[in-house]
């Protein structure tokens, strides 16, 4: 049951991804991608992560996407040029080689695990929003306090970005 | 588990940060006018404070290691000594901080690096003006600076990966500084998005070493701690294909970031359209602090999977590093030889350094482990005169292409008759690019390729020296274009302080750790 689940999710994971790229409509792809973020949210659940999936679905579906929306219907860029690629062989041999990586990777993936999951309640812990947000300020304080960091300087890079074009 | 004493420890850190919110925020006091003389005065004010202040950063820094100074036991008990004292207890030893973040001899070394690079880089921006926002540009070097000494420090994958981000969002952002010149706004954009595909790989890579590892603890329950370095190079140690799949990624991930073939496309893009001291700071300090990482990367999380430089059937990491090695050297060097652009060609002739690197890092494949110390003390050595020779090269190409114009071949012509003592900084730095004795350039080549032999990657450091000879001819031609074309103008150059102290350091440093290399030797070793 939990296999077909997974098998089921898995591929609206991939199909949604995949039609993001292709799709030349730019709200068409940030609709896939809102169905790309459902399905890993899934994911999450089916992990034991149940956390993790709020997460995915507020911030992720909810806060971001919606903004991405904003921003394109806005902009009025929902139609993407179709321009020429000048390197026309890079395409597909690009694909190949992607394939020939993802071939290799599933193969060896499906062999590397050796051992059954750990125990579903030490998951069950591990997954909990009170010893992830003790985790945070104990053991993980130092990454934590970088992550502030790095926020405050995509605030400083959206200004200078902004800057109108005058001279010094 | 963060404690409270460990806050010395990460002083200089602290110190950072505290700097660039002080740049930051001074900004704002600054008489804001639309007058060329009050622009021009902020952007001297947040300057001279970003200079300053990175040079007192390093001045602690400098003090904390103990490498210049130890206060002896036996010192007397005053107001001064209690200060040093203070310092120096977070200086080098103790175990990592949370387990996250190591205060070893190696994090001090490449820290002092890295700040003296910033300070430099700092010196090199004290005449260039940024379009808009001065502040802003300095506290964003800082911030990088910041990450940058972090990443030397990491010893967990959250706050490595992390630490990657905080030096390279501000890199992008100031590498796309000049928003009205089209080459800076795409190398703004290429860099961003080579980064970030790149940092795409590189978590790949660090989920699944994480995988193996949980795979490799078995029913065990506390796996809180399973990102650490060496707690993943300890249960993974027996897996086979997932781990070695994580080693590929993380290996091709860092790759982007130090830009080594065939991982390299962006590189001479994003060097040539930065504002030149921007180019110099990503192409020395990013750098190094990206091969410490590595190192530590490699040597703590896949300490089983080493195998041999050598290409026979052992394998490992090694022999990955050592074909990317060969095809740096190779590709970085004759590709450096048609550019017309001299930054474009100083770029190529960094990638083809980035491959002189890696010789060092294939020395943890020999047996005695006074090999492997050998190969990081060259490694670091290499860095150190490296990022010196490259900060004084692209400082004086910064101020030739502010003063001329451009900085293509041409623009070099005549430059003995327009100004002798720049052209004279400039050509040291480019002799001990190319590796003429007695300058630091040859002794670092000579040690890093004795311990690549060493290592048993003779084949490698023959294409390597071959290849060394190569290079000669192109920075020859920059010599030819500088003493012996004839100048199409003659109006002379001058060469304002701040460039001018930023090139004196890296040529004294460079003069003096060449003909004296145990001066820095003696302390390198301690690693």
């Amino acid at each position: 049951m939990e296999l077909i689940l997974f098998l089921i999710t898995a591929l609206i994971a991939i199909v949604g991804a995949v039609a993001m790229l292709v799709s030349r409509n730019a709200v068409h792809s940030a609709l896939f991608l809102l169905l790309n973020f459902a399905a890993i949210a899934v994911l999450f659940l089916l992990l034991q992560a149940p956390f993790l999936f709020t997460i995915q679905l507020t911030v992720y579906a909810g806060a971001i996407m919606v903004l991405f929306l904003f921003v394109v219907m806005l902009l009025g860029a929902e139609k993407v040029e179709d321009t020429p690629d000048r390197i026309a062989w890079q395409q597909p041999l690009a694909l190949l080689l992607g394939l020939a990586l993802l071939v290799v990777s599933v193969v060896v993936g499906l062999g590397g695990a050796t051992n059954p999951p750990p125990e579903s309640e030490a998951l069950i812990q591990f997954s909990d929003p009170r010893t992830l947000g003790a985790l945070l300020f104990t053991d993980y304080l130092l990454p934590f306090e970088v992550t502030g960091f790095i926020l405050l300087i995509a605030v400083i890079g959206v200004v200078v970005l902004n800057q109108r074009g005058r001279k010094i | 588990m963060f404690q409270l004493t460990d806050i010395p420890r990460l002083l200089p850190e602290i110190l950072l940060l505290v700097l660039a919110l002080l740049v930051l925020g001074s900004d704002i006091l600054e008489r804001w006018g639309r007058t060329p003389a009050a622009q021009l005065e902020r952007v001297k004010s947040s300057a001279s404070l970003t200079a300053i202040g990175l040079g007192m950063v390093l001045f602690v820094a400098l003090l904390q290691s103990g490498y210049i100074y130890r206060l002896p036991e036996t010192a007397p008990v005053n107001f001064f000594t209690n200060i040093i004292r203070n310092l120096q207890s977070g200086g080098p030893g103790g175990e990592p901080i949370a387990g996250a973040f190591a205060t070893d001899h190696l994090t001090m070394i490449a820290r002092l690096l890295i700040i003296g690079a910033a300070l430099v880089t700092s010196l090199l921006c004290l005449d260039v003006r940024p379009s808009a926002h001065p502040g802003e540009f300095y506290a964003l070097i800082i911030f990088s600076t910041l990450g940058m000494c972090l990443m030397v420090g990491a010893n967990e994958f959250l706050l490595a990966y992390l630490a990657i981000e905080l030096t390279s969002i501000p890199l992008y952002l100031l590498a796309g500084y000049f928003r009205n010149d089209p080459r800076s706004a795409e190398a703004g954009l290429k860099y961003f998005l080579f980064g970030a595909i790149s940092s795409a790989i590189l978590l790949y890579g660090m989920s699944l070493a994480f995988g193996a590892a949980l795979n490799g603890v078995g029913s065990a329950t506390n796996f809180n701690d399973l990102t650490r370095f060496d707690r993943i190079g300890t249960f993974t140690a027996s897996s086979g294909g997932l781990i070695t799949l994580a080693m590929l990624f993380i290996v091709a991930g860092m790759g982007y970031k130090l830009a080594v073939v065939p991982f390299h496309s962006w590189s001479p893009d994003v060097y040539e359209g930065a504002p030149t001291p921007i180019t110099a700071f990503i192409s020395t300090a990013s750098k190094a602090a990206g091969f410490i990482l590595l190192f530590r990367l490699l040597t703590k999380t896949f300490p089983a999977m080493t195998g041999s430089p050598t290409l026979d059937t052992a394998g490992g990491w090694t022999a990955v590093l050592a074909v990317l090695a060969l095809l740096t050297v190779v590709i970085g060097n004759l590709a450096a030889l048609p550019q017309t652009n001299v930054k474009r060609l100083l770029a190529y002739s960094s990638i083809a350094h980035a491959g002189f690197v890696v010789l060092g890092l294939l020395a943890w494949a020999a047996a005695q482990p006074f090999d492997r110390e050998q190969g990081l003390t060259a490694l670091l050595y290499y860095l150190f005169i490296y990022s010196l020779t490259n900060l004084g090269a692209f400082g004086a190409l910064a101020l030739i292409g502010q003063q001329t114009g451009g900085d293509d071949l041409t623009h070099l012509r005549g430059l003995s008759r327009r100004n002798l003592p720049l052209a004279l900084l400039f050509t040291v730095c480019i002799l001990s690019l190319a590796g003429i004795p007695p300058l630091g350039g040859f002794f670092a080549k000579f040690y890093i390729f004795m311990v690549g032999w060493q290592s048993g990657a003779t084949w490698l450091v023959v294409i390597a020296v071959v290849m060394t000879i190569v290079s000669l001819y192109y920075y020859l031609r920059l010599l030819k274009a500088m003493f012996i074309e004839p100048a199409t103008d003659l109006t002379p150059v001058s060469l304002p302080r701040g460039i001018g102290a930023a090139l004196a350091i890296a040529v004294v440093g460079v003069l003096v750790l060449g003909i004296f290399p145990n001066l820095i030797l003696s302390v390198l070793e301690r690693v």
